[in-house]
């Protein structure tokens, strides 16, 4: 029996190599979106700090030099980037989405906006945004609150402003405990502000109060980390993706051989079915694992992804994923009568374990249900093994569960199939 | 060499074959001709072991097939209809990959590869791409795969389906051969000119029964004419009436198909100068009229009442 499932699998495996433009097909593809997504997801090196500006919009349509001020700080800001555009101008790119998010400072707002720090209404500032670039608009505001607050509060607290402001503020008190309390705070303001303690060290102003020391967590300490992990998912999750897509092509090999009479022939000589069927399952896990290797060699030599794990348990993955892929292909041949059928279901089936199963984008992204759903696709504990193994420098216990996992799946696959097989 | 013995097979509502019996003696060619759906393919699958009968059962030299394993299965050699081959391997490759289902060392498939290519007339091909091959060549790699292993039955399924008549001489000429140097054949067609050049024993099938069976002379025995008569008119109200004349007198069987109509007559030349006589009595002119020598396509019709081509 091994000599016949040999003998399938080698014939499917010279198959393979023999049409040269279908195998570099079944690389160039996840090779080619990987690295498409790892540019356009994680950029090139440098992680975070290289990671481009979101460009925004500013309308100044105030004559307070402070608004000015305030936009030129702006376009300093690590978030963003400022152009100064008229209202019409960023309305049209705003509605025609070649702008995400346009700031519009109407007139009076430096004014309005500094006295309102101590009472009276907010200043209102109008933001335009484009719906589709969601992230552009929080990513916008967290640096306008962060810019403005800063600068605002410098200029409303010192200097003569911060008398006018404050007496300003007094004026509105009513209650004569309070209004003690207010004028002996003007006073001190006024003594501390004369002695330019207003303007310290940070150049005055209210600041954010902390800072954000971030860590990632990978088991890269360098500065290339978060680039690193963002590829090696991206890599990890399109070479899953390059395998399901041969498991079709194999499912629809192994139709096709029953529709062009192969499988006839291959069944009247003396060879069990059994052996037929596990020596195309073979052959598929063996092409299945040649692909995965090769795309994520690629990562690796052409993108430098490095391996922080074990380099077994990455190996053990691939493998239990390639005949988890084999399986798959045996259910998809098992369940289809025609080609066309069978390309058809298989390929929703396949977008959808890609899509649920982490492979476009990682599931955390997902709804809670998405992340409980993601449990039952193969792909998500392929792609677990594969992130722990590269960029979470875990050992090779890590890879345990999502071996035995893919494996059962494996197992799940091609025992319908085989029923299926049996039944037809 | 085989026995097929009240074999039956349905798949669902639909009985494919329905008790067909018939025994193929050793180096003889047998044939079964029928029309497309009459239930061939299945009978040969039964008898290739691809398929199991329902009931009946099948033996091939003594031994009934009994699983997937049976090394009685080293002994038959089967050609599919379609051409079941894989086009980006070479002749060579795909012989050997065959073979290496037979069980034979890879010394052994080396020899009868390059046996089986120069019956075939393929030895300069042999390690060329079976996709550069023309539709007549892949129809005789198709035969040689069922040759490798050295079989002593060849059962073929319509292997000159969508073949050229050059080709298809040139694989009549590889079977006669076969059948020269001894080997068992079963050939199944819907052509009845091949099994008539090919078989020596015949089996009409129809609707998943045998019709009739035996060698052609005593298929056409059964004829009551060994010739028909084949008159066309101008159109086909004018067969409708040449038709109701022949009928009206006891010529023979009368068959009427668009502008044509043929007469399978009574063992008497004298229907000819009949047939002549009673058209010109009911006054209808005929455009052409034709003797044929009677074929199977006649038993066929005499059994069944419709044509094979039908």
């Amino acid at each position: 029996m091994i000599n016949h499932v040999w003998a399938v699998a080698n014939k499917d495996l010279r198959l393979f190599f023999a049409d040269k433009k279908a195998m570099i097909i079944s690389f160039l593809v996840p090779i080619i979106i990987a690295s498409f997504f790892s540019f356009v997801m994680v950029g090139n090196g440098g992680g975070g700090k290289q990671a481009s500006k979101i460009p925004i919009l500013a309308v100044n349509e105030d004559d307070d030099p402070l608004t000015a001020t305030l936009i030129q700080k702006l376009g300093k800001s690590d978030m963003i980037s400022v152009e100064t555009v008229t209202r019409e101008a960023a309305t049209t790119a705003v509605k025609e989405g070649k702008s995400g998010v346009a700031v519009i400072f109407p007139k009076g707002f430096s004014a309005k906006a500094k006295s309102a720090i101590f009472a009276g209404d907010p200043a209102t500032l109008e933001e335009l945004y484009d719906p589709t670039k969601g992230t552009d608009k929080q990513v916008a505001q967290g640096a306008l609150m962060q810019t403005l607050m800063q600068e605002i509060s410098k200029e409303a607290m010192t200097g003569d402003s911060a008398k006018a402001n404050l007496e300003r503020a007094l004026s509105f008190e009513t209650d004569p405990v309070r209004k003690r309390a207010w004028k002996g705070m003007m006073d001190s303001w006024s003594s501390l502000d004369k002695s330019g303690g207003m303007s310290g060290g940070t150049g005055g102003g209210m600041r954010t109060p902390f800072e954000i020391k971030g860590q990632s967590m990978t088991a890269a300490k360098d500065d290339n980390a978060d680039v690193n992990a963002g590829k090696a998912h991206v890599f990890g999750g399109m070479a899953m993706q390059g395998l399901l897509f041969f498991a079709i092509n194999a499912a629809i090999g192994m139709l096709r051989d029953r529709k062009t009479g192969v499988w006839s022939r291959m069944k009247a000589a003396p060879v069990s079915s059994m052996a037929l069927v596990l020596g195309n399952g073979l052959s598929t896990a063996i092409i299945a694992f040649i692909i995965f290797c090769g795309v994520m060699a690629f990562g690796v030599l052409a993108l430098g992804i490095r391996v922080y794990g074990s380099w077994l348990g990455l190996g053990l993955v691939a493998i239990c994923s390639s005949i988890m892929t084999a399986g798959y292909g045996l259910l998809i041949a098992s369940l289809g009568k025609t080609e066309e059928q069978a390309r058809g279901y298989s390929m929703i089936a396949t977008l959808m374990m890609l899509m649920l199963g982490g492979a476009w984008f990682p599931t955390f992204l997902m709804p809670p249900f998405m992340q409980t759903i993601s449990k039952i696709m193969p792909v998500r504990w392929s792609i677990d093994g594969v992130d722990a193994m590269v960029f979470r420098g875990a050992g090779l216990t890590s890879a345990v569960t999502p071996m035995v996992v893919t494996l059962g799946f494996a197992a799940g696959f091609s025992a319908i199939a085989i029923a299926r097989m049996r039944k037809q | 060499m085989v026995l097929v013995k009240d074999v039956v097979k349905s798949f669902g509502e639909v009985r494919a074959v329905n008790g067909i019996s018939f025994e193929v003696a050793k180096g003889t060619c047998f044939g079964l001709l029928g029309p497309n759906g009459a239930g061939k393919s299945t009978a040969i699958s039964m008898i290739v072991g691809t398929l199991k009968p329902d009931s009946g059962s099948v033996t091939i030299a003594g031994h009934v097939l009994s699983g997937d394993t049976d090394p009685a299965r080293q002994k038959i050699g089967y050609v599919p209809q379609e051409l079941a081959l894989f086009e980006d391997l070479s002749s060579l490759q795909n012989l050997g990959f065959f073979g290496s289902l037979y069980n034979m060392s890879k010394p052994e498939i080396a020899r009868k590869s390059a046996e089986v290519l120069a019956i075939v007339g393929l030895s300069d091909r042999a390690t060329e791409p079976v996709k550069n091959f023309s539709g007549g060549m892949k129809r005789r790699l198709n035969i040689a795969i069922a040759l490798v292993q050295g079989p002593e039955l060849l059962v073929l399924d319509e292997p000159t389906v969508g073949v050229d008549p050059q080709s298809r001489n040139a694989i009549f000429d590889v079977l006669e051969k076969l059948k020269a140097q001894g080997m068992t054949l079963i050939y199944t067609s819907h052509y009845m000119e091949e099994v008539e050049r090919m078989c020596d024993h015949i089996l009409i099938v129809d609707h998943g029964k045998a019709i009739i069976s035996g060698t052609l002379e005593q298929l056409l025995d059964t004829l009551d004419s060994r010739f028909r008569i084949r008159f066309e008119f101008l159109d086909e109200d004018t067969a409708v009436k040449a038709e109701a004349a022949l009928n009206a007198k006891t010529l023979g069987k009368v068959f009427r198909k668009d502008s044509a109509v043929e007469v399978l007559p009574s063992k008497n030349a004298q229907a000819i100068v009949d047939s002549i006589s009673y058209l010109q009595g009911a006054n209808v002119m005929f455009e052409d009229m034709r003797v044929e020598r009677g074929s199977l396509e006649e038993v066929f019709l005499a059994s069944t009442g419709r044509s094979l081509r039908d």
